[in-house]
């Protein structure tokens, strides 16, 4: 079956998102060594408070957005002040700390069922706008998606790689004790990291609320889908995130366009037993010199 | 002092209890004063949270709304005479709502009609999905209390076995594809595409209409799934789309990803017809999704803006609700199971589910605010489904809202 265009950038954009996902759990990962299993309920309850005070309210979307971003910055923050911190300094065991964030994600679902309703909030995009390629129409919105989250991979990316605090990231996350013990101010990097996962994933929820009607339920889903992102890109650069949504991206639509939608979850799940078995770590991981 | 606190506390949980427990009860029947029988209760199991939901929760809204107008005492002209001149309540018995959800979940259903049973419920009306109803209908039959599943589609619910108590209002799949079959017929069309969503009703649906295309000689030539919280559907109208259908035919419960797949569509399928099920007017959220790209779809709705008394039922429930948007279909059909449980309560003369049932299989041209104008259901013991083609009324959508589709002749 021959591919259109319009499904390769469906899938970039759809791809995007989950790379989004993905990072945000890479950012946690990266400080507080915790696979945040909240990251799809900071991106829910974002898309959701977006669509309600666009559609009901009438707030501009841009501000919205801003809101929306902000409001899932303060989750993350708070996830790593009132979870993360205080049951990790109790317990050494690092699975109590994950149980504790699996319940943060329902705790999050059910806050957002009683301010949101338990019914889809379906947004507005940022903008009606759109345009005609050869045949087809693409929505601005798509187009902002699009290069606002690749613009935020990229910054991302530099900020680990060179700059100040996004270095220190990198120390705290290989060696915690070590990164102290050089004077790195380990609390306040990982608030920072932990403030930025949240509005990344605030920022993927706001962007995807106008494709499709988001609901509460819809968190467990952003936190499955950007958490497989995470798996097939694995964590040795800030850029895996985005390799892992890609590739995810292109399997679920692949799998779609060829086989038909019935057959997109099993190949999904082929995917990722397949990682797994033959490369746990992802496509990208943290060299160590051993010589 | 330390005591007292402790009985504050007590107190206050039992109170917290007694309200949880009360299956969402109304404390005072809406609309009853001055009615001095015992309440009749009726139990309503909602969706608050599923795929059901879009119109589970209207269709509450509804049935509270009919419950208080025959406490009241006031009903449109259509049904009025049949109900005479002083018809307050049923037989003098203010009705009394109790609710349970069951999250459109086939497996929860059992549990909130045994919830509404334990609550004193002595008919339920179900607002949930069809596949919820299969499984609820089984306490029905096992309490013997009739269960009217007012807006379900399945043809399934009323086949035995579990079926002696349980009746529909609305047309079934199996009519609505004999209806289609001959219409797509009739237009020429002999390849149809399905899109479907990943929820079992929507499976059940499509199975349905795939049988009957395909007995009237249709080929299938594609049927795609859009799985529940997708963002995207661009696959499936790919698919769709190199299929080269004649028409396509959406086949989705959930209104998220039946927007979707129009959204989509809008360019890769605008010149084929486009069809959807009566779920397709269902919600506003299809249509907030779709946007423009619903214009020139079509679908077999139940509503029809020429019917006095849909209008009049529609007027009322806007006025008391500080005014809808959009009133569904299966609301109406809603209004109309409160309307037959309270003749049927009041030729029965009795709370005995058995009588009851008996009753409601006895009524003939009962006038429903669903459906054209001046349609009516009938119902006999062997047909539990009171809908004849006459409920089913063409209509298109223009600028996002429909209108009745003049030039499309559906067989009656």
């Amino acid at each position: 079956m021959a591919i259109h265009w319009i499904d390769a950038l469906s899938a970039v954009r759809v791809g995007l998102m989950y790379a989004l996902l993905a990072l945000a759990y890479f950012l946690f990962a990266r400080t507080t060594g915790t696979i945040n299993f909240a990251i799809g309920g900071y991106a829910m309850v974002a898309g959701l408070l977006y669509g309600s005070v666009v559609t009901r309210v009438g707030v501009p979307p841009v501000l919205a957005l801003v809101a929306a971003v902000v409001v899932a910055t303060a989750l993350g923050s708070l996830t790593e002040a009132l979870v993360i911190r205080p049951i990790a300094a109790r317990h050494r065991d690092e699975f109590v700390v994950v149980l504790a964030i699996a319940a943060l994600l329902f705790v999050l679902q059910q806050l957002a069922g009683m301010l949101f309703g338990r019914r889809a909030v379906v947004a507005r995009p940022l903008t009606d706008s759109a345009f005609t390629v050869a045949g087809q129409t693409v929505g601005v919105h798509d187009v902002i998606t699009i290069v606002l989250s690749l613009a935020v991979v990229v910054l991302v990316g530099l900020w680990v790689a060179r700059g100040r605090s996004g270095r220190m990231t990198r120390a705290i996350g290989d060696n915690e004790d070590a990164a102290r013990a050089l004077g790195i101010p380990v609390q306040r990097i990982r608030m920072l990291t932990a403030s930025t996962a949240g509005g990344i994933a605030g920022l993927a929820g706001a962007l995807a609320a106008p494709q499709a009607g988001l609901t509460i339920q819809s968190g467990v889903t952003l936190s499955i889908v950007g958490f497989i992102a995470l798996v097939i890109g694995g964590t040795g650069t800030a850029y895996a995130p985005l390799v892992g949504g890609i590739v995810l991206s292109v399997l679920e639509a692949g799998a779609s366009l060829i086989f038909g939608s019935a057959s997109r979850d099993y190949l999904m799940l082929a995917a990722v037993l397949l990682v797994f078995a033959i490369r746990p770590e992802g496509l990208f991981s943290t060299r160590v010199r051993t010589t | 002092m330390r005591s007292n606190r402790l009985w504050v506390l007590v107190g206050a949980l039992a109170s917290s209890i007694a309200v949880l427990a009360g299956c969402g009860a109304s404390p005072s029947p809406a609309g009853a004063e001055g009615l001095t029988g015992d309440p009749l209760v009726i139990g309503v199991i909602e969706d608050t949270s599923g795929a059901a939901s879009f119109y589970s929760q209207q269709g509450v809204r509804m049935i509270e709304y009919a419950a208080e107008q025959v406490n009241r005492g006031e009903y449109p002209a259509e049904i009025a005479a049949l109900f005479g001149t002083n018809s307050r309540g049923v037989a003098g018995r203010p009705i009394q709502l109790v609710t349970e959800d069951d999250g459109n979940d086939p497996n929860r259903a059992v549990q909130a009609a045994r919830k509404l049973v334990g609550a004193g419920a002595k008919a339920i009306i179900t607002t949930s999905s069809s596949a919820s109803t299969i499984q609820a209908r089984v306490v029905c039959q096992e309490e013997e209390i009739p269960c009217i599943a007012s807006a379900n589609a399945s043809a399934d619910i009323v086949k035995n076995p579990n079926a002696d108590f349980v009746f529909t209002i609305s047309p079934n799949s199996t009519l609505i594809a004999a209806v289609y079959s001959s219409f797509f017929k009739a237009k020429g069309y002999r390849t149809v595409a399905f899109v479907a969503d990943s929820t079992p009703s929507s499976k059940a649906v499509t199975d349905a209409y795939r049988a009957a295309l395909e007995g009237a000689g249709m080929t299938v030539v594609a049927q795609e799934v859009i799985p529940v919280g997708s963002t995207d559907a661009t696959a499936q109208v790919s698919r769709v789309a190199a299929a080269a259908p004649a028409v396509v035919f959406t086949t989705c419960s959930s209104a998220p990803e039946e927007g979707l797949f129009y959204k989509y569509a809008g360019d890769r399928l605008a010149t084929t017809p486009k069809w959807g099920t009566n779920n397709l007017t269902l919600a506003d959220e299809t249509v907030e999704i779709a946007g423009p790209a619903i214009n020139g779809a079509k679908a077999a709705d139940l509503r029809s803006p020429d019917n006095k008394y849909s209008t009049e039922v529609a007027e009322g429930f806007a006025r008391a609700q500080g005014g809808d948007s959009h009133l569904a279909w299966t609301s109406l059909t809603h209004w109309d199971a409160v309307m037959l449980l309270k003749r049927a309560f009041e030729s029965a003369g009795t709370d005995e589910g058995p009588r009851v049932v008996q009753e409601i299989e006895g009524i003939r041209d009962f006038p429903v605010a669903h459906g054209q104008p001046g349609y009516t259901v009938s119902f006999s013991a062997e047909n539990h489904n009171g809908a004849s083609a006459r409920a089913i009324v063409p209509v298109v959508f223009e600028n996002e809202h429909t209108v009745v589709a003049k030039d499309e002749q559906m067989p009656q």
